[in-house]
């Protein structure tokens, strides 16, 4: 009997933790695309008031050399898979994050599966009730 | 008053070996109706919806908890929305403590409205207006706002003013978190903003990537010098942490009847001349209770159907009660707690008996809970929590007097004395309050039985009418 409670608790924690270090993995992924982003946009706005037909590019350990066209292309390539990667882990947090509190018995976070209203309709929300 | 509370989810933060949400709950105002309940946490029921003895600061009673722990239940579920239940018992049997118990159960998301009947008879505003904002006082309505926001602190501004005049400014913006560093190329407007809000290096600030509005946050610790003069509203607040660019979710839950404050506000331009009556024209419910329900079918709000709590709602007349079994049929209708402590008496207004003094129709409705009166040990219980929540260090032997005092009297009465009681102990320059300062209190404060008894005695030489029979002295209780 002892055991099986045991068994148990060593399930339960075994859970918890997971989807903890899962969440914590998740961030840090997070965190470093982000960084990733920036530095491609910081990039590409220097590349905006640059003269030169040709652009010398670093991808990891290789120089390449391509028109500039082409590079800033490639950039903003870059941007739009790191904005949408981002928008991928933000929404598999969150479902982690609702599941843990379960877990941990925490009272549940309402209304966030609901669709957004406006940014019209935001603002006039906040004028009509001051700010909140 | 506005009674809005919003949940901010941005992010998440790492404590320990666990993971906490960055949530934070805001609850603006919620009106506590009687201090006199201020001990109770929770109706005080186990997994199996049965009452503890001494739980929560709940007491005895286990019949009614456990019925009205049942209703939470239902009420969480969302599966009894519209009915109506009474609460029916003697004074002084723990009928208000129950209704509060449910609201401290039932949590910060569902809107608690509590009132008492008598609140709703006022010059201003008619007996349905007044009932009407209670009700849609306990309706919520909950809605999601989201928003990219940049959110850091400001390591440097720099910005180019052109060498011709007609050409426009340029400027770029260095921010940081404790995580990351980058730097943001400025716009003409973003610049504009900028010098608006004068934003300096160590300020931080948070800007709505939509709509491009800056707001300070206040400046960072980092940056405080002792030789700084700053403004008297001037925060320090930390660096942030985490992303630059964050997605920002904000829930919030707004009741009905603001909603229609404001929107009957905005179209008074008129009401100015006219006269502000207080009452809400039913056009700008109509039109609120349909754009909701537009709302809801594009998922874009929820309702939270809530609690309205009136007190001795045998004060309600007539017409109250023929407009309460009108609302509870609306499909947007909350739940609807009442109490009383009538018997059989007449309803207010009319010369017609009835249980509780409420109409048969509306009775057929209800599911009732009845309490009964404590035993002596229960009370005694009871006084020892409300010593503990007032502060009073009582000894055994004065607890054991007080306790029977209030059997024979009444349990608000002993209630009265521990406080009355702890005064005389500290003029004694005692620490524990005794038998004797029980007593002393007890001949200084009369009960109710024995005013009537003083009052029978030495009617003739009181002011007032002549005549005065015994019955009428008497106030049915029962």
């Amino acid at each position: 009997m002892q055991d099986v409670q045991n068994q148990k608790s060593f399930q339960y924690l075994y859970e918890v933790e997971t989807l903890a270090q899962d969440i914590l993995t998740d961030k840090e992924t997070k965190l470093d695309l982000s960084n990733s982003r920036n530095k491609f946009r910081e990039a590409f706005r220097a590349l905006q008031g640059v003269e030169d037909r040709r652009t010398w590019m670093q991808m990891g350990s290789v120089f390449v050399e391509r028109p500039t066209e082409e590079c800033k292309r490639i950039l903003l390539n870059e941007i739009a898979n790191a904005d949408k990667d981002i928008e991928g882990l933000d929404k598999s947090i969150k479902s982690k994050l609702h599941k843990l509190r379960d877990l941990e018995h925490e009272p549940r976070l309402e209304g966030f599966t609901l669709n957004p209203i406006s940014a019209a309709e935001a603002k006039a929300l906040h004028k009509a009730f001051g700010a909140v | 008053m506005l009674e809005t509370f919003s949940v901010e989810f941005s992010g998440v933060l790492f404590v320990v070996s666990s993971i906490k949400a960055k949530v934070e709950v805001k609850d603006l105002t919620r009106v506590e109706r009687i201090g006199a309940h201020s001990h109770i946490r929770g109706l005080g029921l186990n997994d199996l919806l049965e009452a503890r003895l001494n739980s929560e600061g709940m007491v005895g009673q286990e019949e009614a908890r456990r019925a009205a722990g049942m209703i939470c239940e239902m009420i969480k579920e969302g599966k009894i929305a519209g009915r109506a239940v009474l609460i029916a018992g003697q004074p002084g049997t723990g009928k208000t403590a129950i209704a509060m118990a449910m609201a401290q159960s039932l949590g910060h998301d569902t809107p608690f409205t509590s009132i008492s009947a008598s609140e709703i008879f006022s010059l201003e505003m008619s007996r349905t207006e007044a009932l009407t904002h209670a009700f849609r006082r306990s309706i919520g309505v909950r809605i999601k706002e989201e928003a990219e926001v940049i959110e850091g602190e400001v390591v440097e501004i720099q910005i180019d003013r052109p060498v011709c005049g007609s050409g426009s400014k340029v400027g770029k913006l260095t921010m940081k978190t404790t995580e990351m560093e980058t730097i943001y190329d400025l716009g003409a407007k973003m610049i504009e903003s900028l010098t608006k809000e004068k934003v300096q290096e160590g300020d931080v600030i948070h800007i709505d990537k939509l709509t491009g509005r800056i707001s300070k946050l206040g400046r960072s610790f980092s940056r405080a010098r002792d030789f700084d003069a700053t403004a008297a509203n001037t925060r320090f607040v930390s660096c942030p942490e985490g992303e630059l660019q964050k997605h920002k979710e904000v829930v919030h839950t707004v009741s009905l009847h603001e909603i229609d404050v404001i929107n009957s506000r905005h179209q008074g331009f008129l009401a100015l001349f006219s006269g502000e009556t207080g009452e809400i024209k039913p056009e700008v419910r109509d039109q609120i209770d349909a754009k909701i329900a537009e709302w809801c079918l594009e998922k874009k709000a929820e309702l939270v159907p809530g609690v309205l709590f009136i007190d001795e709602v045998h004060m309600l007349d007539l017409e109250c009660f023929s407009f309460l079994n009108r609302a509870l049929e609306n499909k947007m209708a909350p739940i609807l707690v009442m109490a009383t402590n009538r018997g059989i008496t007449k309803v207010r207004g009319t010369n017609y008996k009835s249980p509780h003094g409420m109409p048969l129709d509306l009775l057929d409705r209800l599911l009732i809970i009845t309490t009964r009166p404590y035993t002596n040990d229960e009370i005694r219980l009871i006084l020892s929590i409300r010593c503990e929540e007032e502060d009073v260090k009582m000894e055994s032997a004065a607890l054991d007097v007080l306790a029977k005092i209030s059997a024979e009297t009444s349990l608000r009465y002993g209630i009265q004395l521990i406080t009355t009681a702890s005064i005389i102990c500290y003029r004694r320059n005692d620490e524990a309050v005794s038998v004797s300062d029980v007593e002393r209190v007890y001949s200084l404060f009369v009960d109710e039985a024995r005013s009537t008894q003083f009052l029978r005695e030495y009617q003739n030489d009181f002011l007032g009418d002549e005549n005065v029979l015994d019955g009428d002295m008497v106030m049915a209780t029962q």
